[in-house]
């Protein structure tokens, strides 16, 4: 067993951890970095960028979107579930931090909306080199802000689990961490401040069933980030802070499809006809576009599913005008690999399913989530959808081609017919990103215990905190997970080194 | 060997003979990009990415022998431009989505994204279609869209294990990673020691398991932390004494222990997703008996004297695995056993057909030989009498030793007895007074010893009661079948009611049918039984097998839980009082002999650092030499069938109390030894370094 000092521990070495270790490593605080993985950037690195109101970007490229709109806007879409003085010191430092990521060599693409409905907040990352929007660009920021904490001397351990919290029996004040290393030797930290960054727990199906009640692998498909086991709001939880409600930050997938064949995905999202198992619609499939929206919708459902129907004849109109509606993430723009991807998809034979590695367990494979038939009738064979409400659906809708939808309204111009000589259908199933909240912060990101009352030392930021969405992700203001991880991290930086400098610390 | 200089970014490194640049650069601590690379295998230059500029050329530095006065550059603007190139283009073929990738966070290339600040940006992308290729495989999973063909799965197959099963593969102009004629890995005669999966740096190939760890899953389920591979291997190379002292690095009692051990290693053995776990134990037992040599008699050395001396009450498992360790560290250790033979329920609990007595005497006198003093016949009963006068720690390790019975309405009938009473004075030389027909309650291990020990005493009829459903109950499948063979009938999912006597003679037990049940907090039992369905089985004799207890008493001077268990410090040995220690049944009830023997090392190492000592109780008796890790093809690996346990014909079986276990024949232990994955090979791959391995501390 080995022993170490620090005045400042951080668990966790995502977009909040490396955050808050350089944030509190600039006020000259003395910060020591658990990690289990074995680089940084956590779950952000799958990322593109963050979310920022009144950055000099957003002004340069004439966003009139204030930060008291950004304010007003979030608070009535909670419904004032949420801190609105955290989310107000969130926002109002958000343009800044915009500048503190650049002042480490960051450039950003620019300003962009997720989907044509939301604001323009979503401040990507530019690959140097590279003037596209890219997925998975935000991980060169994370080097950035590595080579930044490791210029600050912070100590940065990967393949560090931390097991427990140690605290002052009598002051309840935090003391330090007992940590274990790669090999499995011990070590014992001892800090005065400690920030819980760990991610959430969107890798334990256990506390998923506790926390929010789905069945993964069953009804949500969420993404499992290896090591977001729920360490960290376990071990907050054991010292004293009490629990919050727990959200999945919603959003919807084809399981096997959505993450690997992306033109079979991006043409089966499109704003066409969405069913469910009864074969009726279930809403504006404009709505598509937003995916927390989508998410809600479906698993309103029987068994939490809904299907999209597209016929050849659309393909064929696709093949000439290209997609109606392009995620510029995506950036999907035709259907040219319809066929191929069709033929990779079903070469494993239909009883495979490719992509999401948990879904080739025993269990799940033998799972289709796409399938091609000649008929309607077939098609509803295949998928389980009532064919007689499917037929009733279909005729009304096809009905209302290029006109009114009398039902909800969607725009004519996607009122498409679904006919033709071959039908295609996508199952559609919750997902997510991963667990938003565990503990409850006050607007320090100090954590809180039963009675309101912060536990002395400790912080916590990024998922594990993240308890300002109220019932539903806003993706309207895209970039917000990572804006709020980093955001977040950062304060809970700020915010232990001022603690360890007030008078509230007694050694 | 010689030390050749050579400059590296105005450094200068030095470097051995034949070393390449790459690795040369990486030992000095100065990190150069790597893909395709990796310690231990032959290199390749398939990334591209460990470019160098070397006296105004580019070349790769994995393919460079340093060489003395070699100036070499590994940063420039060239050499990035050609970086990102050779990243995009691996990239192309990648998923971008990194979302469900099982190694997210522990991916070579991920990190190399970061550190290279290369993603996918301007290369068109390029779907892989010959991703499906071989992708229903047990234990290896083959997500192959994720591979970028960097080819170390290929060179570790061939290279580190000589099985050369994995190749590169051409179809449709697209070239991809796989099997001669596309073979399932079974079919190609796939080793499954996951060398491949070890040195993939993507998510392409991974464990089929929730994680990767533990690796070598036997070892990380036993709770002695026996090193089972090693002596798995030994055993197979004829090295049976070497084998045996492996295991007498982690516990005194080998011998026993493959006779009886539950073996929860083979519940984890990886092997079992092939076809069957291979058989631990018994590879286990045979070493035992064949340990000729007794080399760790002539290697196990006991510490100097300490002058410490430590007083242990009972000698089963639990106390008699502290008293060797802690005679090893040097302190001197007796122990108290109120019974007239030492060995706790390996003497007088476990049935002597299971466990042969002069197994447990020989072992028991090795310890003897040792220098444990053992005291038979001699109770402790307060832990006043020991402490000071004149041991300086006590280690209390009395078991949990008292049958319980349960106050249905007749318990307390003279013909009713606990299962550990029978089993205890027939161990004893005893002959209980039982009846013609004898109802065993409980469906667990020890109801079965003692409902067959009823059967070998000649009793008529044995019955066995209890609450779980056929296929759920709480003892081994082996007894269950063996005690079936035996003439005991069970009663499945049947709750007693009461022991109905008529005047002084016991007449049955009366038992209803039960649909549901399951246990609440504190062991609380909640029924769903059938209405009228009640039944009674006639037998004039009844026997509790419900669990049991220890016999501690205020008396004893230590604090008690509300069960009578000895309540010790968590994650600790100590009790309320200094100096004294509990360990085993004594504190968390009945357990397994394994898991006795586990908490006796622990409180072995506890005690010592009590008594002044560093709590190391780890023996080396043996030479760790590196296993040979070029197993080689071995034909029809997956298909090698679990060679069946020998035991001795049901005639023979019910003639008496010789022990009915017999050992695998050398051939026997030999093939079912060939049987195992070897995955303790996979921790004798070096990893290969990344960025953030760089970052100084």
């Amino acid at each position: 067993m080995s022993k170490v000092e620090a005045d400042v521990v951080v668990i966790g070495a995502g977009a909040s951890g490396i955050a808050a270790a350089v944030a509190a490593a600039e006020k000259d605080a003395k910060v020591i970095v658990y990690e289990k993985g074995s680089t940084t950037g956590g779950a952000a690195n799958m990322g593109m960028g963050f979310f920022a109101v009144e950055s000099r970007h957003q002004k340069a490229q004439m966003i009139d979107l204030t930060l008291d709109q950004a304010f007003d806007f979030f608070m009535e879409y909670t419904h004032w579930h949420a801190d609105a003085r955290l989310v107000r010191k969130y926002m109002a430092q958000s343009a800044d931090t915009i500048e503190w990521i650049e002042s480490l060599g960051v450039e950003f693409l620019g300003v962009y909306k997720y989907f044509e409905k939301s604001f323009p907040t979503w401040h990507v990352v530019k690959v140097p080199g590279s003037n596209k929007p890219t997925e998975r660009s935000a991980s060169v920021m994370f080097k950035a802000l590595t080579d930044r904490a490791v210029e600050l001397d912070v100590e940065l351990n990967f393949q560090h689990t931390v097991k427990k919290i140690q605290k002052d029996p009598e002051t309840g004040r935090i003391t330090g961490v007992s940590v274990v290393d790669e090999q499995g030797n011990q070590i014992d930290c001892e800090c005065d401040t400690l920030i819980v960054a760990a991610g959430g727990f969107g890798n334990n199906p256990e506390m998923i069933k506790q926390m929010t009640g789905y069945t993964w692998g069953e009804d949500l498909f969420s993404f499992r980030i290896p090591g977001d086991d729920g360490d960290g709001v376990n071990l907050m939880w054991d010292a004293g802070a009490v629990k919050s409600p727990v959200n999945v930050e919603l959003t919807y997938t084809t399981p096997g499809i959505t993450d690997i064949f992306k033109t079979l995905s991006e043409t089966m999202r499109q704003p066409n006809l969405m069913v469910n198992l009864e074969g009726l619609r279930i809403f504006n499939e404009e709505t598509m576009q937003n995916t927390t929206f989508t998410g809600n919708a479906i698993s309103r459902q029987t068994g939490k599913t809904a299907f999209t129907i597209i016929s050849d004849e659309i393909i064929e109109d696709y093949k000439k005008t290209g997609l109606d509606y392009i995620t510029f993430h995506h950036n999907i723009k035709t259907v040219d690999k319809w066929q191929s991807e069709i033929d990779a998809y079903k070469s494993g034979g239909e009883s495979e399913t490719a992509g999401l590695s948990d879904l080739h367990g025993e269990d799940e494979t033998g799972q289709v989530c796409f399938w091609e038939a000649n008929s309607l009738e077939e098609l509803c064979e295949k998928t389980g959808i009532n064919y007689k409400n499917l037929q009733a659906t279909i005729e009304e809708y096809n009905d209302c081609e290029g006109s009114y939808d009398t039902l909800f309204n969607k725009h004519p111009k996607y009122m498409r017919a679904i006919k033709g000589k071959k039908f295609y259908a996508a199952i559609h199933r919750p997902c997510g990103y991963g667990t938003l909240g565990g503990v409850k912060t006050n607007d320090m990101l100090q954590v809180l215990d039963a009675e309101n009352k912060p536990v002395p030392g400790m912080y916590s930021a990024g998922f594990d905190a993240c308890n300002i969405f109220g019932d539903s992700y806003c993706f309207l203001l895209p970039g917000n997970t990572m804006g709020w991880a980093l955001n977040s991290g950062r304060m809970a930086g700020y915010n232990a080194v001022d603690y360890l400098d007030s008078d509230d610390f007694v050694e | 060997m010689k030390e050749i200089k050579l400059e590296i970014d105005g450094i200068e490194v030095s470097a051995r003979e034949g070393q390449s640049v790459l690795n040369a650069a990486l030992d000095a601590g100065i990190f150069i990009p790597n893909i395709c690379s990796h310690p231990d295998l032959s290199p390749q230059g398939e990334c591209k990415l460990c470019v160098v500029e070397l006296r105004g050329e580019t070349v790769l530095s994995c393919r460079t022998e340093a060489a003395e006065g070699m100036k070499v550059v590994t940063k420039s603007e060239h050499l990035a431009h050609l970086r990102n190139t050779a990243m995009e283009l691996m990239l192309a073929s990648h998923p971008h989505d990194c979302t469900s990738c099982r190694s997210y966070l522990n991916c070579e290339l991920q990190s190399m994204m970061q550190y290279l600040e290369s993603v996918h940006a301007r290369l068109r992308s390029v779907p892989k279609k010959n991703i499906k290729w071989n992708t229903n495989n047990p234990i290896i999973l083959r997500e192959m869209e994720r591979c970028i063909q960097c080819g170390r799965c290929v060179r570790a197959c061939r290279e580190l294990r000589d099985v050369g099963i994995l190749e590169y593969r051409v179809l449709d102009g697209e070239s991809y990673i796989g099997t001669a004629e596309n073979k399932t890995l079974t079919e190609a005669d796939c080793r499954f020691c996951g060398a491949c999966v070890a040195v993939c740096p993507t998510g392409a190939l991974q464990m089929d398991e929730e994680t990767t760890y533990p690796v070598v899953p036997c070892r990380a389920a036993c709770p002695a932390e026996v090193d089972i591979p090693r002596y798995v291997r030994l055993t197979k190379e004829g090295r049976y004494s070497e084998a045996t002292t492996v295991i007498r690095e982690k516990v005194p009692f080998p011998l026993a222990l493959g006779h009886v051990c539950n073996h929860v290693c083979e519940t984890e053995c990886r092997r079992k997703e092939l076809n069957e776990a291979v058989s631990i134990r018994e590879i286990k037992l045979f070493a035992a008996q064949n340990d000729r040599a007794e080399i760790w008699k002539t290697n196990h050395k006991n510490k100097p004297a300490t002058g410490r001396k430590v007083a242990i009450a009972g000698s089963g498992a639990c106390g008699l695995t502290a008293a060797y360790y802690l005679s090893a560290k040097g302190h001197e250790v007796k122990v108290f056993e109120r019974l007239p033979v030492a060995g706790g329920m390996m003497s007088t609990g476990i049935p002597e057909y299971r466990l042969p007595r002069d197994v447990v005497e020989s072992e028991i006198s090795a310890l003897r030989e040792n220098g444990v003093e053992i005291e038979t016949s001699s109770s402790v009963e307060s832990v006043e009498d020991l402490l000071g006068k004149p041991y300086d720690a006590v280690l209390l390790a009395v078991g949990a030793s008292v049958g319980k019975k349960i106050p249905f309405p007749g318990a307390d009938h003279p013909s009713v007895f606990a299962a550990l009473d029978i089993l205890r004075s027939v161990s004893l030389g005893e002959t209980p007074p039982l009846g013609k027909s004898v109802t065993v309650l409980g469906g667990g291990n020890v109801a079965f010893d003692a409902a067959r020990v009823c059967t070998r005493l000649g009793v008529e009829k044995v019955n066995l009661v209890c609450l779980e459903p056929e296929g759920a109950m709480l003892a081994d499948d082996e007894e269950i079948q063996q005690g079936q063979e035996e003439g005991i009938t069970i009663f499945n999912s049947k709750s007693t009611l009461s022991l109905e006597a008529d005047g002084d003679a016991l007449m049955g037990v009366k038992v209803i049918d039960v649909l549901e049940f399951s246990f609440g907090p504190g062991g609380k039992l909640n029924l769903t039984t059938k209405p009228g369905s009640e039944q009674i089985i006639p037998s004039d004799t009844v026997v509790f097998a419900v669990g049991q207890k220890t016999d501690l008493s205020e008396a004893m001077g230590v604090d008690l839980t509300p069960f009578g268990f000895a309540a010790v410090r968590e994650g600790s040995c100590a009790t309320s009082r200094e100096g004294v220690f509990a360990a085993g049944d004594t504190v968390t009830g009945t357990r397994l002999l394994i898991e006795a023997m586990a908490a006796g090392r622990k409180a072995a190492s506890e005690m010592d650092i009590f008594l002044g000592g560093d709590g190391n109780i780890e023996e080396i008796l043996t030479s760790r030499d590196t296993p040979e890790g070029k197993i080689g093809i071995n034909e029809g690996f997956a298909g090698l069938e679990r060679n069946p346990v020998n035991f001795i014909d049901l005639d023979e079986r019910l003639k008496g109390f010789t022990g009915i276990h017999c050992a695998y024949t050398a051939d026997q232990a030999k093939s079912e030894a060939e049987r195992c994955l070897q995955c303790d090979l996979r921790s004798c791959i070096s990893k290969n370094k990344t960025w953030t391995d760089f970052i100084k501390q």
